[in-house]
């Protein structure tokens, strides 16, 4: 309980400033104790900036933006190693990558090189420059986002690439009384600037550990499995999901379900989180485009059709 | 009348056509009358229903008007009269008797009739139930056209128009009733106009379709007529070809012809006399002692005739019970036989006016005299005591003793030249290993109880040219009636050397009424019967009774000093010692005897085929009640079952299943990819409170999460039972 509690205070500081997004908020709080990364496709303007600034300020963390541009280069990211005269020996300016939560705005509007120098980043949560392999430091959460509606000029992320991303959101306009809401906390203060921060790093790393020990019963891991299953066998899909999918939406689960106040993982948990985990790592064929079937529909479809477990198969 | 009634009152009616459709070929081919009077019934009850009247005002009607019918039909009491109501009254106590000594033999015409008024009540019953709740017929209408076209075809009903009327009146209550339940689901389709338009074209539709269908001419059938097919198929059929001028059908009843055996006999229930006596009993005329392989006559040896006047003791071969056992027999004749109907064990018979008796050793008939010449007796008392055999002694007639059997038995062990060897052959097959000559006649007598023989009196078969008569009983057709089998066994007790004789008679008969309560039975035509009498030396003579269908044991007086389970298993052989085990043998005559019970017990089950069937039946339309009304019983089922399991886990998890089942059965149906707990919010809301939630966070916690023991299991089980009453009510 005590975990729910300093979940739950995370995410009521990030709705001081967020307003109407709770459900992102916790999402986002999800892929951070699941040691995910989350990838925001909206249009700007929204708050994403705002919701992961609230996010890190929350937890005292470390907060770095690195502003994707298509001449941005990998060590603009990662770090550079510059000569000192004074030393006469190279030494390593750590990049924008090396911090707690790392804002990537517009990951698609750089080259894909230095795209695939953050992904690295992400995936091993270490840096190697000139041979010499850095961790990045613990917690390391990397918000990335995208704008779906520029494609000039613009690298769309491979979808190997995607796979990384542990959970991908979209964020939405707010609805008129919300957007109300808004004007009136920000026409005399900067919100942003009136939180601090409810938990500290460890205790953060503690959640994180915490997790971990969800329960997720046999039946669970089955119905993650069937569901993975399901993608690559539905006509609409070209691709379905890899098992890192599947190791992705167990973790969001039991993040999820620790959100939650409990200590396992229930079907509901699997369902809510599935359309986040895969939405992004299944490749439609374009007979769906015809029919106007978005990813979501498919989805939904394979969650409706795939039996919930909630009895002991005999043998077992 | 609201447009609604008028709309219910056709479906009632044609509901009603439908109905009396059924009552038609049922009333014609159970030579029951009175078909207005069941159909005035079915008009009353469908009337009730359609004006919804209360069942307190309804079913005291409906009483009232069975009892009048009752009353009117069997009695010519006014119905408003001590005499009727005396009636009612005997009439309830003694079928109520009949009942509770399971006599069903015994109940009355009129309780017959009141049981299928009841029928009919409940045939109503179920048909307003379709009408009103299920709003659909189509079972009933289906069944009702089936039950027409089958008993056309196969029986002698004439279904032609009643085809017709079922099927026009059965899609007509059929579109009404779903007129009806369109305009009770959505009310814009309900409008007159639509109605009237969709009705009335519905008419149209079925009155020109059906009279084209009557007018058209119609291809004739593929297959032909069963009837004359199944007539040809038997085996009397054959013989009537034979041109021995047998085709014509013999009505049955007492003859004294009997030179020529077999062929059909016509029923006659003609009643030939009454007899109030306390027992059931066998009523002999005559004995035949020569069988000719088609018949019996008589032998021509002299005559023994003894004359005796009324009251006087008569002296035959066959010795009367005790004295203390002594019973009279009123018999009051209805036919002109001058001769006496004798029970078993007669001593004296006693009348008012002069007659005298002769009695005759030889064919054992005991006519009546007056004035000297043969005279029809009316009235007349008998007294009688049921001989009453020792089962010692009969244990002790010795195979042996037959040979020491005077000449005069010779005649009883008459058998013709031609008669077949395997005739003896059966004989000697069927009483191997009898130790005495009880055994053996016991053995021939349950031959035909068991080895397929069948009863019928339309399918015996007539011996043509050297056929003999018994031969083709018991090889070829195995059809017969009781002719049959008494001459059968007469031949095969004398092919096994023991005396035996023809005895013809009539069989008890039907209990119509009671006097002082002594039942007083009346013999018809169709009473007729024929039976055997075996003679054991040292016990004399003893009936027998093989025809199937047929009791009429002996009293047997169980006086054996050894132990009852050898009494009653005779034919072991004294079990082996366990100093000599001899498990061979032993296991032989197990698997002989399990055969044995085996073969007995399908025996016995398929005798008693139609009981079994209408168990079948009953239990069906029980389980299927009971499976409609669950709702009613189910809680009271459920919750004290499962109160009596532990409070844990297993019958946590049981129990939270068996709810699940349950809603599913109500509809409540879980969706595949529905997770429990949207299910139970689904169903909380149906049933508003939020016990299935409860139930279901602590079953996740369980199932999902292995925290078997946090499940605070009294709580859990209070909210169970609370749904599960709240899904009954």
């Amino acid at each position: 309980m005590m975990e729910q509690l300093q979940i739950q205070s995370i995410i009521t500081n990030i709705e001081k400033v967020m307003i109407g997004k709770k459900h992102i908020a916790e999402l986002a709080v999800v892929a951070l104790l699941a040691e995910g990364h989350v990838l925001l496709e909206d249009v700007p303007g929204v708050g994403k900036t705002m919701m992961v600034r609230a996010l890190a300020k929350s937890i005292g963390a470390d907060f770095k933006r690195i502003q994707f541009t298509p001449d941005l280069l990998p060590s603009d990211v990662l770090g550079v190693s510059i000569y000192n005269p004074k030393e006469m020996e190279f030494e390593f300016r750590a990049g924008p990558i090396m911090g707690n939560i790392v804002l990537a705005d517009e990951i698609n509007r750089t080259s894909p090189k230095t795209q695939s120098a953050l992904l690295e980043g992400m995936e091993e949560a270490s840096v190697t420059i000139d041979g010499i392999t850095m961790p990045i430091p613990k917690p390391f959460f990397v918000m990335a986002t995208q704008n779906p509606i520029e494609h000039e000029g613009t690298y769309p992320l491979p979808e190997a690439q995607l796979d990384r991303f542990l959970l991908k959101l979209k964020m939405g306009y707010p609805n008129p009384s919300e957007e109300i809401e808004i004007l009136d906390r920000v026409e005399k203060l900067t919100p942003i600037e009136q939180i601090d921060s409810v938990i500290s790093l460890e205790q953060l790393l503690n959640l994180q550990k915490q997790v971990k020990m969800v329960k997720v019963d046999q039946t669970m891991k089955g119905y993650i499995v069937d569901l993975a299953n399901r993608t690559r066998q539905d006509t609409y899909i070209y691709l379905g999901v890899s098992p890192r999918a599947s190791i992705a939406l167990m973790r969001a689960a039991q993040s999820y379900a620790m959100l939650q106040g409990r200590d396992f993982v229930i079907p509901d948990d699997i369902q809510y989180l599935t359309p986040f985990v895969f939405g992004h790592r299944v490749i439609l064929r374009p007979e769906a485009r015809y029919d106007g079937i978005s990813t979501e529909e498919v989805l939904t479809r394979i969650i409706k059709r795939t039996p919930v477990p909630y009895k002991r198969k005999v043998s077992q | 009348m609201s447009k609604k009634a008028v709309l219910s009152f056709f479906i009632y009616f044609f509901v009603f056509v439908l109905t009396v459709e059924w009552l038609k070929p049922v009333i014609e081919l159970t030579d029951t009358d009175h078909l207005y009077l069941f159909s005035l019934y079915l008009l009353i009850s469908f009337l009730f229903y359609f004006i919804r009247l209360k069942w307190y005002y309804a079913a005291p009607i409906k009483i009232v008007f069975i009892c009048w019918v009752i009353i009117s039909i069997y009695t010519d009491f006014s119905f408003i009269s001590l005499d009727a109501f005396a009636y009612l009254i005997e009439a309830i106590r003694v079928n109520t008797s009949a009942l509770i000594s399971r006599e069903w033999l015994e109940v009355t015409n009129p309780f017959r009739t009141f049981l299928f008024f009841l029928l009919l009540w409940m045939t109503t019953y179920l048909l307003n139930y379709w009408i009103r709740v299920r709003k659909n017929i189509l079972l009933f209408f289906i069944l009702t056209i089936l039950f027409i076209t089958i008993l056309d075809t196969f029986s002698p009903y004439n279904g032609e128009k009643s085809i017709m009327i079922a099927l026009i009146s059965g899609f007509i209550a059929m579109g009404l009733l779903y007129a009806q339940k369109v305009g009770t689901e959505n009310k814009e389709q309900a409008k007159t106009p639509l109605l009237l338009g969709g009705i009335g074209s519905l008419v149209v539709i079925l009155v020109i379709s059906g009279a084209l269908a009557f007018v058209l001419p119609k291809a004739g059938p593929s297959w032909p007529d069963p009837i004359p097919f199944f007539t040809a198929a038997k085996p009397s059929a054959s013989s009537e070809e034979g041109g021995n001028g047998s085709g014509v059908h013999k009505k049955v009843g007492y003859g004294e012809n009997d030179e020529n055996l077999g062929g059909a006999f016509v029923a006659d229930d003609t009643p030939v006399f009454t007899a109030a006596v306390p027992t059931r009993q066998y009523w002999k005329i005559e004995t035949k002692d020569t069988y000719t392989s088609k018949g019996w006559i008589l032998s021509d040896t002299e005559a023994q005739i003894s004359s005796y006047k009324l009251g006087e003791l008569i002296q035959s071969d066959i010795t009367p019970g005790e004295e203390e056992r002594t019973a009279t027999a009123s018999v009051s004749m209805s036919q002109e036989y001058s001769f006496v109907m004798q029970p078993y064990g007669l001593k004296e018979v006693d009348a008012l006016e002069p007659f005298t008796l002769s009695w005759n050793e030889t064919n054992q008939k005991l006519s009546t005299f007056n004035g000297g010449s043969a005279a029809p007796i009316t009235n007349y008392d008998v007294a009688y005591s049921e001989p009453v055999y020792s089962l010692k002694a009969l244990r002790n007639t010795k195979i042996e003793s037959l040979d020491s059997l005077t000449s005069e038995f010779d005649r009883y062990l008459q058998l013709p030249e031609t008669l077949p060897t395997r005739v003896r052959e059966l004989a000697t097959s069927i009483t191997e290993g009898d130790a005495n000559l009880y055994e053996k006649a016991k053995s021939i007598e349950r031959y035909f109880k068991q080895n397929g023989f069948r009863y019928n009196e339309k399918l015996a078969a007539i011996p043509e040219g050297d056929t003999d008569y018994v031969d083709q009983f018991l090889f070829d057709t195995k059809v017969g009636y009781c002719d049959n089998f008494s001459t059968s066994m007469v031949v095969l007790l004398r092919s096994e050397g023991i005396p035996a004789r023809w005895v013809k008679g009539f069989a008890p008969g039907e209990i119509v009424e009671r006097e002082d309560s002594i039942p007083i039975y009346e013999i018809t035509n169709n009473n007729a019967h024929s039976w055997v009498e075996a003679y054991f030396p040292n016990i004399g003579w003893m009936t027998f009774e093989p025809t199937i269908g047929f009791t009429n044991s002996a009293n047997l007086n169980y006086d054996l000093d050894i132990q009852t389970d050898e009494l009653e298993a005779p034919k072991e052989t004294p079990a082996p010692t366990p100093t000599k085990p001899k498990p061979e043998k032993e296991r032989t005559e197990v698997s002989q005897k399990l055969t044995e019970v085996m073969s007995n017990a399908v025996k016995w089950v398929l005798d008693r085929k139609a009981i079994f069937i209408w168990i079948i039946i009953g239990l069906v339309f029980i389980g299927l009640l009971a499976y409609r009304f669950r709702r009613k019983w189910l809680s009271k089922v459920l919750i004290p079952l499962y109160r009596a399991r532990k409070n844990d886990w297993d019958s946590f998890e049981k129990m939270y299943h068996q709810l699940l089942k349950q809603l599913h059965a109500y509809g409540y149906v879980k969706e595949q990819g529905q997770t429990l707990t949207e299910y139970a919010t689904q169903i909380d809301g149906c049933f508003s409170g939020n016990h299935m939630k409860h139930l279901t966070s602590a079953y996740e916690r369980g199932f999902y999460g292995g925290n078997k023991a946090e499940i605070d299991y009294p709580l859990m089980r209070e909210s169970w039972e609370n749904l599960i009453n709240q899904l009954s009510s």
